[in-house]
């Protein structure tokens, strides 16, 4: 019956999820499996990794649909759900990497203007130069809030250390914005 | 941290924010794949529970096979124990194969069942204590002759007879001497066709040896029918049972099913029959490979 209708509704999908229906699971899956991936991208050097997370995020979510009782949005269930995924993913792979100290000249800063102009893709594919640390600890604590303690434990360094990669990682960015900006007005030039 | 930064960090989270990317195919068939491989892994769990509980149940029995031995010893003991009751309810004579406790039950009811009866035997002997051993003497040689299957009601009517027609007296030690073998022949042939009637000619053992001492051989008759009433039950001894008993409980129900189905003497599965219990206990499983056997007392 569900199923007939031709718009399902976010509950309608999660009912169906919940008594195992695979339709409503592909339906699910693919209301939210964009929105995941470029949250996936942020964390991951490239596409293919970020579809790994993804993959590995959904079957989790389906596995633990059952926990999702209506509190909160569901988005931000699955996203966070996603997030987890990701860093399970940089601990089996990127753990034991260590962090580049990438040699960038101090001083430059771009403002946020600068930031502005650019697109969201652009921006992806700023934070996916960084090195795994960096952009770990960036992710966590620019666009999901975590805090520095939070962090540390997640990717089992100190609450210095993720400090001094953050603002690492800023200070790259803001480098890298400037080139990219350069290279624009250049184009447009 | 500067406040370029923040600025620049909600930037980033706002441009990012609504950003879409559709991933390739090939991620929903791989979601696929896991969650189906995670419903097998799964579905192994129950089945494996149910390898577990098997296993278990077999672990058991072979545990309660090698203590039932034990058990089995006890409860032959047991029976020893009721079967020499049964001998003495029945004031010796000869032995019979009695199989359980039952039997012993069964005889006595039936024996009180019929103490009229035999009480009016009694008086007449009594009165004419000389008369009954020519008579018995008589009636052991007419029963011998006597179809065997009517013996008491034969034996009854011999009385009556016996003492209008008044057959020629004749000393009491003779009269035993005659009735010894015959008697005995007699009962042992009885013993196939005879159904639970013989019993009544057996009940009133007491008050024949209270009143007549004297007279071991009148004790002797009887008890010799008396023996032979106890085997004849044993021919289907757990119905019998089960009829005496009564379904009172959920276990009574069972047994009785299981009586109608299995007809071996250990039935498949048996509970105690007495009637103090509220709840039924199993007392005996006979699985063929495995049998436990539990002394109800």
């Amino acid at each position: 019956m569900l199923f007939l209708k031709l718009k399902h509704t976010t509950d309608d999908l999660i009912t169906g999820c919940k008594t195992g229906s695979r339709k409503a699971q592909e339906l699910l899956y693919k209301q939210f499996a964009g929105k995941m991936l470029a949250v996936c991208m942020r964390y991951a050097v490239d596409k293919m990794e970020a579809e790994d997370m993804l993959q590995n995020g959904f079957v989790r979510v389906f596995q633990k649909i059952d926990d999702y009782r209506g509190e909160g949005s569901f988005e931000g269930w699955v996203r966070r759900i996603m997030v987890h995924s990701s860093i399970e993913y940089y601990r089996k792979h990127h753990k034991m990497m260590q962090v580049e100290i990438d040699e960038t000249t101090p001083g430059q800063s771009a403002n946020a203007a600068a930031v502005a102009n650019l697109d969201a893709k652009d921006l992806m594919a700023l934070i996916q130069k960084l090195s795994p640390g960096y952009r770990m600890v960036f992710n966590l604590y620019a666009i999901e809030g975590y805090s520095h303690k939070e962090i540390g434990e997640i990717m089992g360094i100190s609450e210095g250390a993720s400090k001094s990669q953050l603002s690492r990682a800023r200070s790259i960015l803001k480098e890298q914005v400037i080139k990219m900006e350069g290279r624009n007005y250049e184009h447009a030039g | 941290m500067s406040m370029q930064d923040k600025e620049m960090d909600e930037l980033f989270r706002a441009k990012l924010d609504n950003l879409e990317i559709q991933p390739s195919d090939k991620v929903w068939k791989g979601i696929v794949v896991e969650l189906d491989g995670a419903k097998r892994k799964r579905s192994l769990v129950p089945v494996i529970r149910i390898a577990a509980s098997i296993t278990v149940f077999i672990a058991v029995g072979i545990f309660f096979m090698l203590k039932g031995d034990k058990v089995a010893d006890q409860v032959a003991t047991h029976m020893g124990i009721k079967q020499h009751g049964l001998k003495l309810t029945a004031k010796g004579g000869a032995t019979d194969k009695g199989e359980s406790v039952e039997h012993v039950l069964q005889s006595q009811q039936q024996l009180q069942q019929l103490a009229s009866e035999t009480a009016k035997q009694q008086t007449e002997h009594d009165k004419t204590t000389s008369e009954i051993k020519s008579i018995k003497a008589n009636t052991v040689k007419d029963n011998s002759i006597a179809a065997s299957n009517k013996l008491r009601i034969v034996n009854n009517s011999k009385h009556s007879t016996a003492k209008t027609v008044q057959p020629s007296v004749t000393e009491v030690r003779d009269v035993e001497e005659e009735k010894g073998l015959p008697l005995e022949q007699k009962t042992l042939a009885a013993l196939p066709e005879r159904e639970i009637k013989p019993t009544q000619a057996v009940v009133p053992d007491e008050p024949l040896n209270t009143d007549k001492p004297v007279i071991p051989g009148g004790d002797d008759f009887k008890t010799g029918n008396k023996i032979a009433s106890v085997q004849l039950p044993a021919a289907k001894p757990a119905k019998a049972a089960v009829k005496k008993h009564g379904i009172r409980t959920f276990g009574d129900l069972i047994n009785v099913v299981v009586a109608k189905v299995d007809k071996r003497q250990d039935k498949v599965i048996h509970f105690s029959d007495s009637d103090d219990d509220e709840e039924s206990n199993i007392t005996s499983i006979n699985l063929g490979f495995v049998k436990v056997k539990k002394d109800d007392k």
